[in-house]
């Protein structure tokens, strides 16, 4: 399928759609479609254009018990790194599949399978609609490798004076092929995932607070891994704030994996200005990640540290077409740089995109 | 001058006053009043019952200019920013927006049917089968 076609497609199933939301008084279906180009000196999807999507369904089953299936697909790449723009290429996942059951007092039970609720736009990260910028500021969606979960999740929405709270406790375990950045990715099974998460909201600002622990025994052991027992805890610290036009987002997101010593700092602000359905944005980010590896030189193994860190630096737009669509334009300057400390030697290169978006909902 | 100053204001809120919305519920409801509060967080589903206690039926009129208006009063959010908030809780499973009536007439019957049902709709359309329990000017 070559470009003009995806795109002809993308726009009429878009347009096809726009108001099929609630589909019977029991059953609504949902939809979101993002379309994305990018350009010039990337490591990878040079010039090429690259669809995603997904559907949801939620059913209603009593007054009190509701039944939500999410499916994401996304199209896949091919030998050379490029979209593949074959239709045998696309890739599915089921995002969620859960029940939900409304106890009292605005108390809510679900059973399932979920994405991580820690961070603020973690559970919406393949929903380019639902953000402002091209892409989500860092690369906290899935802070190795680890991004979803099946258990269940306790939610209490209330208020105190003019503040709105919602406080959310997730339990559970994950499946998920774990990767640390900077060596092999690694098979394990995270158990005893505890999450918590309190969202503040108020007309000025929303504050978000998330905590998550969890352990794992790893399966595979690549070289760095001494001990194949290994905890980790992520917290997240983001906030909104609104002064008249403009928009303040700010968030700090730090990840530590116990017995292989490995941290990721995550640090990100943006300021929007946001006119009418014209939305201007800068946006910094900087992941900063720790880690030590294992090298063997002449029979002789040593341990070193490294630190990789990413900086990028973007400005770009929004631009709500209509309710549904949503064009985005940025470009991005991005650092990247590898430090030993053993040697005080750093490597740094950087990288220059150009990306434009179009985002649907329907 | 003064004159044709008078029928210009005369004529102005002639028409603000068309273009005020009022919060009903049914006759059968005890509903007699409501915050903005309380209001706002129903209709972001922060909340799913009224002060009563009762679950809430919410619906409202699939027109841009109404829901506009009664957003940005109550919920100091704009189109835009009330898609994005609805994009994230319908994904996230954390809540549903009203459901969408096409005309007023469906809004007024629907309210009145059902005793724990909440709208909105323009002051101008209001008659005997339901009960206003805020004003928004």
């Amino acid at each position: 399928m070559n470009i003009i076609t995806k795109s002809f497609l993308f726009f009429l199933i878009s347009n096809i759609y726009s108001n099929a939301e609630q589909l019977t008084d029991s059953f609504r279906l949902d939809g979101y479609g993002n379309i994305s180009t990018y350009s010039a000196q990337t490591k990878k999807n040079n010039d090429s254009l690259q669809f995603s999507g997904g559907l949801q369904g939620r059913y209603q089953i009593t007054d009190r018990l509701s039944a939500t299936g999410q499916v994401h697909f996304k199209e896949g790449f091919n030998s050379s790194e490029q979209a593949s723009n074959s239709l045998n290429n696309y890739e599915t996942e089921l995002k969620w599949l859960y029940i939900d059951y409304y106890l009292i007092e605005d108390i809510t039970l679900r059973v399932g399978a979920f994405q991580f609720p820690v961070f603020k736009s973690s559970e919406t990260g393949d929903i380019g609609y639902s953000y402002t910028w091209t892409e989500t500021p860092l690369g906290f969606y899935g802070v190795f490798g680890c991004d979803d979960f099946e258990g269940g999740e306790i939610l209490k929405n209330f208020s105190y004076d003019d503040f709105d709270f919602l406080a959310q406790v997730s339990f559970g375990k994950s499946q998920n092929e774990l990767s640390t950045g900077g060596g092999p990715a690694l098979n394990g099974e995270v158990d005893n995932l505890v999450g918590l998460t309190l969202k503040t909201s108020h007309d000025t600002f929303i504050l978000n607070i998330g905590y998550l622990q969890a352990s794992t025994t790893l399966s595979s052991m690549g070289q760095m891994v001494q001990d194949p027992n290994v905890d980790f805890n992520m917290y997240a610290i983001e906030s909104e704030i609104y002064l008249d036009d403009y928009t303040i987002k700010s968030g700090f997101i730090k990840t530590s994996l116990t017995n292989v010593f490995a941290e990721d700092f995550n640090y990100y602000t943006s300021l929007e200005y946001n006119y009418t359905n014209f939305t201007p944005y800068f946006l910094y980010s900087k992941e900063t990640f720790n880690f030590k590896e294992n090298t063997t030189t002449q029979h002789i193994q040593k341990t070193q540290t490294k630190v990789r860190s990413i900086e990028k630096y973007s400005i770009g737009f929004r631009y709500d077409y209509t309710s549904h669509i949503a064009f985005k334009i940025s470009y991005q300057h991005e650092i990247e740089g590898i430090k030993y400390y053993s040697n005080y030697d750093e490597e740094r290169e950087s990288f220059n995109t150009y990306t434009g978006t179009i985002n649907v909902i329907f | 001058m003064l004159y044709f100053k008078f029928v210009i204001l005369f004529i102005m809120s002639i028409n603000l006053y068309a273009n005020n919305l009022v919060v009903i519920v049914s006759k059968n409801s005890n509903i007699q009043t409501i915050s903005k509060k309380e209001l706002s967080k129903i209709f972001l589903s922060k909340t799913r019952n009224l002060p009563n206690g009762k679950k809430s039926f919410l619906v409202e009129i699939d027109d841009k200019e109404i829901r506009s208006k009664f957003y940005s009063e109550i919920c100091n959010k704009n189109e835009n920013q009330l898609r994005k908030y609805w994009t994230k809780m319908i994904f996230t499973g954390r809540g549903q927006p009203p459901k969408k009536l096409k005309s007023i007439n469906e809004i007024i019957k629907y309210v009145a049917n059902n005793k724990n049902a909440i709208s909105y709709i323009p002051s101008k359309y209001l008659d005997n089968s339901i009960q206003t329990i805020m004003e928004i000017k």
